[in-house]
């Protein structure tokens, strides 16, 4: 029976050990580029300071990588989060969306602030400062609507 | 015997990730470049499955400038799904949306005109893409209704149809905000409520 438990525990030791060697996807843009919403709107210092705290890990080209993105599996698990999310919004290519997806993204952005749907709650688990206060959700809404009227 | 074993595992786990860490931190630049220029890659790769080049089959009649019949039975098929509540069919119709939006292909545009076209077929084949892929989230898939319904509207407006049509608009949908859709029938059933209220809705114009 304690072999039997030592055995598995190699395997699974080897496992842990062999998956460390996965090769990664590493999100990081040395400058910021022409196409990022900052440059693309005037959007205020204190929004684009929450932009960045709570959203651009996930929806730009630059993540700020935590300690535990070393160890896999869970890189393994941002990097596809990371994949996903830039899929859907990515605030460094914002200035190459057509009016009409930079609409609907700014409207999308509103509605999912107001709804709490980002930023994600299992992110918000490891990424507390992430966490969005009512006072920096209305900030973000505000501009957000300020934004697509002025768009219209 | 068995604290030996542990002490091991503890310090062969150790090793490897002080190795791993330091090994990654050492790449990270030249990787990050790679990086760059695979996303790009991926991002015109995307692009091109997005846009209208793939072939179509539809033939172009009268005066329109392209074949809107397939993309609008799929369209008018989910929101007869979502007006019965039905998350799971409005989910297969929008599937279904998303290869007729993708073969799609307008005729005798001008350049503005293609551009337009183009962008409207990129945001609505999203919408459709999010409403086929929220099976179990009907609020969900209803917020991008609210979105794609418009992208249709405005697909009609320059591609033109034969069939006659009504924009209806709900000043309840969209959290009171009202929205609109677009439908085949002068009798009014409401996607974005459901059977809660079927009938909410006014036909505010009608599309020949």
């Amino acid at each position: 029976m304690k072999k039997w438990l030592k055995k598995i525990a190699i395997v699974l030791v080897v496992i842990f050990v062999g998956i460390q060697f996965i090769p990664t996807d590493v999100n990081h843009q040395e400058y910021i580029p022409k196409t990022d919403i900052s440059y693309v709107y005037d959007v205020p210092g204190n929004v684009m300071n929450i932009l960045q705290t709570s959203c651009y890990d996930c929806h730009s080209n630059n993540t700020n990588y935590p300690w535990y993105s070393k160890v896999q599996p869970m890189r393994f698990l941002m990097d596809g989060h990371i994949r996903e999310g830039k899929e859907d919004l990515n605030f460094s290519e914002f200035g190459d969306y057509s009016q009409r997806k930079q609409n609907n993204k700014l409207d999308r952005i509103s509605k999912q602030v107001k709804a709490d749907e980002m930023p994600l709650p299992s992110y918000l688990l490891m990424h507390s400062n992430a966490k969005l206060s009512d006072d920096d959700k209305q900030k973000i809404i505000y501009w957000v609507e300020t934004r697509l009227k002025q768009n219209e | 015997m068995k604290k030996i074993n542990i002490k091991l595992m503890i310090a062969v786990i150790g090793v490897t990730l002080i190795m791993v860490s330091c090994g990654n931190n050492s790449k990270q630049n030249n990787e990050a470049h790679n990086q760059e220029k695979s996303m790009e890659h991926d991002l015109s790769s995307h692009d091109h499955e997005g846009s209208i080049e793939s072939s179509d089959t539809s033939a172009n009649t009268g005066e329109m400038n392209g074949d809107l019949a397939s993309v609008l039975s799929n369209y008018f098929t989910l929101n007869e799904s979502l007006a019965k509540d039905d998350a799971s069919e409005a989910a297969k119709a929008s599937a279904k949306l998303v290869t007729s939006l993708k073969g799609f292909k307008g005729s005798k545009l001008s350049d503005d005109e293609q551009k337009e076209v183009n962008d409207i077929l990129e945001t609505a084949i999203e919408h459709a893409e999010h409403i086929s892929k929220n099976a179990r989230d009907i609020g969900h898939q209803r917020e991008h209704l609210i979105s794609l319904s418009i992208d249709i509207k405005d697909l009609i407006a320059i591609i033109g149809t034969s069939q006659k049509l009504y924009e209806v608009f709900c000043p309840m949908a969209n959290n009171n905000n009202g929205a609109i859709w677009i439908s085949n029938e002068e009798a009014i059933s409401n996607p974005y409520m459901g059977t809660k209220m079927p009938t909410c809705g006014k036909v505010q114009s009608v599309i020949n």
